[in-house]
């Protein structure tokens, strides 16, 4: 096997909290992301699935290193970037792993010319000005797909699936390696979601990029993605080829989450099903398995020992006891 | 035929609603019919922009003035023509008893300085009277039919305690605290998780069931509407291009842009994408509104509008036995055929 692009181990994202009580300062943490082992080859496409809560998001501010973490390594093109300073972040890992937010409509600064957004990066890490940036800008909004007279525009006078566009643009000024798309068509219309999806194959197609990318939207994560990781409360409870997660899912939870995704096969509401109760809290998060407080299935070993992730398939792994059996 | 018109619930009668704008009065609404019987749910589908919320405020009597317009039409609702009626005959009879509305973010219809118990009180004692213990009786009764558990002590939270499936179902513990008859459910699962979606639409369905409800259901997602509601049109640009059962409407689109909706919904990596490219000819001013982004459009499309045609299909056909509706409409041309 190929040395991987971005290799994660045992990686941990704890927020601090404080409870005041009256004569005690107590501090608890929010486990936000415990304990997670990730292999990212090149030119992959990961989809990261789980409920609002579950830390994808966090997750992928540690990787972009937005926040320090707490425990465990990254290592992306072997260097371990949770442990290189900040300068040698900028200089050496920024440019290759970029992000595409979740909201083109906060994501851009409206007092920015298109060709100051997209040009920035470039400005920064490739000293470019004048002429010669706003040839490379032209030359990257032709890649989206926008047309050149965008370049002295200001970002409202777009509409959201070409805000994106430019978003993306920005993204892949420096030629990145890995790009994080953080649900990047959540808050567009189903017709230009169509086209944000075709580009961003395309894209990857023509640029060889690696994506990872977050969505709750399940049938967009089928679409782009080669790889699925589903999370739950901070924890990777299954991974696997898209394929196989999406037609044979073996842990209860990705069951129920798929189960719950309307789809146009589906006739009535009874098909529909729900998964009970609430996501627990991540400062406390249940013991054993911690999924058993919802499980559909749940055994009494569940709350007592907590279940390691098995190899179900080769490439296909999954946390249940469930399994064992 | 017409007969049968009549019998409908709540009818729209050819209504066009405009806003006051420098240039004039814009069109943004123009339905020339849509009929819902009682017990009834209709979904609607449509991009953003296409009209679906300018409709629901209009039904209201919610829309803003002055710069929003009612140019013509009529919205019958038992009877009664909703539009002829003052704003005080509204807020009393109609606007929150015998109609209610489901918001789109649940995250922002509650007052975050109030508690549970002050925002539902309000509405009881304004809409029903009720004071003291009757109300908290009240109160706790409408958060049980909403399946929230502990009651007594989530009553005295405020909305940021509460998840955002917990929150919509306040909201729709609220909406219907007095007993309404007809439903607006504008996007009510937009902002929340699949798995939580899905508890909030059984909760809608069972509460129709049990109040004989018919439901207007608001929605960009055409397979959520499939699943949901019985009939189903589809708007755009303030018109309904496509109306009929909604198995009917998903399995067997007639109108190129429904076509073009059911196919940008991205299924597997092995199924390639179907979707129209941006305008790629120049507005027709008094022909169809999809022609401009329309690949089978010809030149008569351009000067004619179409008006919402009758069709027979075969997926229309194996439901025939539901007499009420045998058929599937579109407005256009050369509905039926594939792009």
């Amino acid at each position: 096997m190929n040395q991987p692009l971005i290799k994660v181990e045992a990686l941990k994202k704890y927020f601090p909290v404080r409870s005041n009580h009256l004569f005690k300062t107590q501090k608890q943490w929010v486990k936000a992301v415990d304990g997670i082992d990730l292999e990212i080859q090149s030119g992959e496409t990961i989809g990261l699935v789980g409920e609002s809560g579950c830390g994808k998001t966090t997750l992928v501010n540690v990787l972009l290193r937005l926040e320090d973490s707490t425990e465990g390594s990254i290592i992306f093109d072997g260097l371990d970037i949770t442990r290189v300073s900040q300068k040698m972040m900028r200089d050496k890992v920024r440019k290759n792993i970029q992000i595409v937010f979740q909201d083109p409509f906060w994501s851009l600064n409206p007092r920015m010319l298109v060709r100051n957004v997209i040009g920035e990066p470039l400005s920064v890490h490739q000293k470019l000005s004048g002429l010669a940036l706003s040839e490379k800008v032209e030359s990257l909004l032709d890649m989206v797909g926008l047309p050149k007279d965008s370049l002295y525009k200001y970002p409202h006078e777009f509409s959201g699936g070409q805000r994106q566009r430019i978003a993306i643009a920005r993204a892949l000024a420096l030629e990145p390696k890995l790009v994080v798309l953080d649900e990047p068509t959540s808050s567009i219309d189903i017709l230009s979601q169509a086209q944000i999806l075709d580009l961003l194959q395309q894209l990857k197609e023509k640029l060889g990029l690696t994506y990872i990318l977050i969505s709750h939207d399940l049938s967009v994560v089928h679409y782009l993605s080669d790889r699925i990781i589903v999370m739950y409360l901070g924890k990777i409870v299954e991974q696997g080829p898209s394929e196989v997660i999406f037609n044979q899912p073996v842990h209860p939870y990705t069951q129920a989450l798929f189960n719950a995704i309307p789809s146009l096969s589906m006739q009535n509401l009874s098909e529909l099903q729900t998964i009970e109760g609430n996501v627990p809290s991540a400062i406390n998060p249940p013991t054993g398995c911690r999924f058993h407080t919802r499980c559909p299935r749940v055994m009494p070993i569940c709350s007592e020992i907590e279940p390691k992730a098995i190899y179900v398939d080769k490439d296909h792994q999954a946390a249940c006891h469930l399994l064992k059996s | 035929m017409t007969d049968q018109k009549t019998q409908f619930y709540f009818e729209i009668k050819d209504l066009s609603v405009g806003f006051r704008t420098f240039e004039g009065i814009k069109p943004v609404l123009n339905i020339e019919g849509l009929g819902i019987n009682r017990g009834e749910t209709y979904g609607l589908v449509g991009e953003s922009g296409a009209g679906k919320t300018v409709l629901a405020l209009t039904i209201l009597g919610l829309l803003p003035k002055p710069a929003g317009m009612i140019l013509n039409g009529s919205i019958l609702f038992d009877g009664v023509d909703l539009l002829k009626q003052s704003e005080k005959q509204m807020a009393e009879i109609y606007r929150g008893k015998r109609l209610a509305m489901i918001f789109q973010d649940p995250m922002s219809t509650l007052n975050p300085v109030f508690t549970v118990w002050q925002q539902i009180e309000r509405v009881i004692t304004r809409q029903e009277g009720l004071k003291g213990k009757a109300c908290l009786k009240r109160s706790l009764e409408l958060l049980d039919m909403v399946k929230l558990p502990d009651t007594m002590n989530l009553i005295d939270k405020y909305p940021h305690e509460l998840s955002g499936g917990q929150r919509q179902r306040i909201i729709i513990a609220i909406a219907l605290s007095c007993g309404a008859e007809f439903l607006i459910a504008d996007e009510p699962t937009r902002n929340l998780d699949v798995t939580i979606q899905a508890g909030i639409l059984k909760l809608i369905d069972e509460l129709q069931r049990d109040f004989k409800m018919s439901v207007l259901f608001i929605g960009n997602n055409v397979s959520l509407v499939n699943i949901f509601c019985r009939n189903a049109g589809i708007l755009y640009r303030g018109k309904l291009v496509e109306e009929g059962l909604s198995n009917c409407v998903v399995q067997n689109p007639l109108h190129p842009y429904t076509q073009t909706l059911i196919s940008a919904i991205p299924r597997s990596k092995s199924e390639k994408l179907k979707f129209s490219k941006t305008i790629i000819k120049p507005e027709a001013e008094n022909g169809c509104p999809y022609f401009s982004r329309c690949t089978i459009g010809k030149e008569n499309c351009s000067t004619h509008v179409p008006m919402l045609r009758e069709f027979r299909t075969e997926s229309s056909a194996e439901s025939l036995n539901d007499i009420q509706n045998p058929v599937q409409k579109a407005a256009c041309f050369y509905a039926g055929g594939t792009i």
